[in-house]
């Protein structure tokens, strides 16, 4: 007798209510074209950038929590429990982590733009919990799980870096009242470091060595390399921490020079899984995760330049950019173009009936439109601060807040197909799902 | 091979083989679309469907390091002409002999543990062995032997069988006839039959055939081999029947990719523990 594939059972379990995942991602679009906005309007200001509280840093942050912590965080509270086969984590624990998170990050961004030390200290409060809620939902659900021993370890990794750049940007925040940090923009750099090498990064990578074999359809990369790549980007953000504790240049510089190999390792290990591949005909997605994947070493020599002092002033801001924007967003995009019709097509089988399939929910004009308009904004964003020139940055804002009207219009036309495909209701006898 | 070869709807030459001719520059798609019961024997040549763009006959061939000769002596079972025009040009035997050194783990093979298998009936009826040969090789026990007997050197089989840990060699025993030695290495004993990477131990999907059906075997496998792997067999195209999957949980990020592959998944009982689906193309 035929039984239904059991989206009420076990795949069910793995499954968070349609709604989680939307809300967060729902979000990181918005974020992303408030991020772009925001780079419009601080064109003048980003190429001389030093830090501190203000606009520029409001920019960022929306780009940083709005967009690639609000992704990951939802993307790997969905798709953990189906990667490790566990059962999804309990919808209120992510209801949670999103409504902290969303609060967090709208008080953290309106306290830089402001100036508002009382809102900055309230938003990064509501962002630690979310975060302390998120690796604690994780933990439980990764429990003593050891395979993919790659995503494993670098999701442990990554957690531990959140806390701890969680726990330096409370401290920060407490610091716009009371002193109690000694150079707070050194404070700043290891948060920064922590957030976007330690948690995004290491997560975009863990993440790649189940996702990208699976976009394409090849064996994952070998554990050994995995593992070695690692350990030496492990060794990169520890020599970075120090360096930046001490204000040893030479000891960032090494940092750089280590992550620049534990990258090489990653990535190689990452083009021999590509290399055999059964999809020959890669997707357009892969447009984007290549050009995230040159962005990560360009950065990181765009950094040791600043760091060996042989580049000009404007070059710590080009290193930011060429991270945040270059590589992880970049990244991340690619990612999500892919995940978004995906995980769509995975919740369209609650209906009961075919499960839509994933090329039928997107439209490719608007991601062809987004990928054109990225690639723009980015390279006019690097160039405008490399040469100092905030006319070239402001062009490379109105591109890219064209290419998020674009990636909006692509994530739109995924959910209002998805949801025409679940009113049609069962298509088929009880059992078949596709 | 691809749709475009066997999904073409051109009008064959007068010259094609459906009007009677065959030759190094007979174009592929007007073959299949005049004889398209020819597009398994092409598979069985290209299992791994590098050829699969090819435009004619001999770039086909080509690309598959054969002799064009050999090419079409395999489709000697459904194009008798074709292999009578080939006999009386000997271009068969002087294209299709295969001299190779014999290697000295030749002697070395047990014959208890070596399985005969003789593909020619199977190619001169049209059928794909690819298939048949995999589910005897994945019978081989370290050191054992496989031989298969074929009415051509299958260079192309014979890549994929060393990247699955045999070592091989050839020898024509007749015209139209190549008797291929293979012998599993210690090493490639827990390599995967489909093609996953040989230094992960347990990666090896288990396939077998019962009648129509194809089983695929994928629990033990950590994601993402057990997609990989049943996409694989979907992929290559070869098996037009229901593939049952034994599985340890349901597949849910097989699901979007058999939706975009047109097909769909059943859930049929199964072991206890198992989660036993039934692939079928189109809506079942």
């Amino acid at each position: 007798m035929a039984v239904p594939i059991g989206l009420g059972g076990a795949v069910g379990g793995r499954l968070l209510p349609e709604g989680i995942p939307a809300r967060f991602f729902g979000t990181a679009v918005l974020a992303h074209l408030l991020a772009w906005l925001g780079i419009i309007a601080t064109a003048d200001a980003l190429p001389g950038f030093a830090g501190g509280a203000g606009p520029v840093l409001a920019t960022l942050h929306l780009l940083t929590i709005g967009v690639l912590v609000m992704t990951a965080m939802g993307a790997s509270l969905q798709m953990l429990p189906v990667m490790l086969a566990r059962p999804a984590p309990p919808a209120r624990a992510c209801n949670a982590v999103f409504v902290l998170l969303l609060a967090g990050g709208a008080l953290t961004i309106g306290g830089f733009a402001a100036t508002d030390g009382r809102a900055i200290a309230a938003g990064a409060l509501a962002s630690a919990a979310a975060g302390g809620l998120y690796v604690a939902t994780i933990v439980r659900l990764i429990g003593d799980a050891r395979e993919p021993a790659g995503l494993v370890l670098h999701v442990r990794a990554a957690l531990a870096a959140l806390l701890a750049a969680l726990a330096i940007a409370l401290a920060i925040s407490v610091n716009y009242h009371h002193a109690i940090l000694g150079d707070p923009l050194r404070w700043a750099f290891a948060h920064a470091t922590l957030a976007a090498f330690g948690f995004m990064g290491l997560l975009a990578l863990g993440f790649a060595t189940v996702l990208i074999p699976m976009f394409a359809m090849a064996d994952p990369p070998p554990e050994a390399p995995i593992t070695a790549a690692f350990r030496v980007v492990a060794i990169a953000l520890a020599l970075a921490l120090a360096g930046i504790a001490a204000g040893h240049r030479w000891l960032i510089a090494a940092a750089l020079i280590a992550g620049l190999a534990g990258v090489g390792l990653h990535l190689r290990a990452m083009a021999r899984s590509l290399a055999g591949r059964m999809r020959k005909r890669l997707g357009p997605e892969f447009v984007l995760i290549r050009a995230g994947w040159i962005a990560l070493p360009a950065a990181l020599l765009i950094g040791l330049a600043a760091a060996l002092g042989l580049a000009p002033a404007t070059v710590p801001m080009l290193f930011i950019t060429a991270t945040l924007f270059g590589w992880l967003l970049t990244l991340l995009m690619g990612v999500l173009q892919r995940i978004l019709p995906f995980l769509a097509s995975m919740h369209s089988a609650r209906s009961g009936g075919r499960v839509a399939a994933p090329a039928k929910l997107t439209d490719e004009r608007a991601l062809r439109a987004h990928r054109w308009c990225h690639a723009a904004a980015v390279a006019a964003l690097v160039a405008g601060l490399a040469l100092d020139q905030p006319w070239l940055v402001r062009t490379g804002g109105i591109a890219g807040a064209l290419g998020a009207v674009a990636f909006a219009w692509f994530a739109l036309t995924v959910s209002i197909r998805t949801r025409a495909h679940m009113r049609a209701g069962p298509a088929v006898a009880p059992g078949r799902t596709t | 091979m691809t749709e475009q070869r066997s999904g073409n709807g051109d009008r064959p030459r007068s010259d094609a083989p459906g009007g009677g001719g065959l030759s190094a520059e007979t174009r592929l798609a007007e073959l299949l679309a005049a004889r398209p019961e020819l597009d398994a024997v092409l598979r069985s040549l290209d299992p791994g469907g590098d050829a699969a763009d090819a435009p004619t006959l001999a770039a086909f061939a080509r690309t598959l390091g054969l002799p064009v000769a050999a090419v079409v002596a395999a489709m000697t079972g459904a194009l008798p002409e074709a292999c009578a025009r080939l006999a009386e040009t000997g271009a068969a035997d002087s294209e299709g002999t295969v001299s190779e050194p014999e290697p000295a783990w030749l002697a070395e093979i047990e014959h208890a543990d070596t399985v005969l298998l003789d593909v020619r009936p199977l190619i001169a009826a049209g059928r794909d062995p690819f298939l048949a040969v995999m589910t005897d090789a994945g019978r081989v026990p370290p050191g054992g032997g496989l031989i298969i007997d074929a009415p051509f050197d299958p260079q192309p089989l014979r890549r994929v069988l060393a990247g699955r840990g045999f070592a091989t060699w050839a020898r024509t025993v007749a015209p139209g006839h190549v008797q291929v030695w293979c012998r599993r290495t210690d090493a490639g004993a827990a390599a995967d039959t489909l093609g996953a990477a040989a230094d992960a131990p347990g990666a090896a999907p288990r396939i077998w055939a019962d009648g129509e059906r194809l089983h695929i075997d994928v629990r033990g496998l950590a994601p993402p081999r057990p997609m990989t792997a049943i996409l694989r067999l979907i992929d290559q195209g070869r098996h037009r029947g229901e593939i049952v999957v034994h599985h340890e949980r349901e597949p849910l990020y097989l699901l979007p990719e058999l939706a975009d592959r047109g097909w769909s998944a059943e859930t049929v009982p199964g072991a206890p523990g198992e989660v036993r689906l039934i692939l079928r193309r189109g809506d079942g």
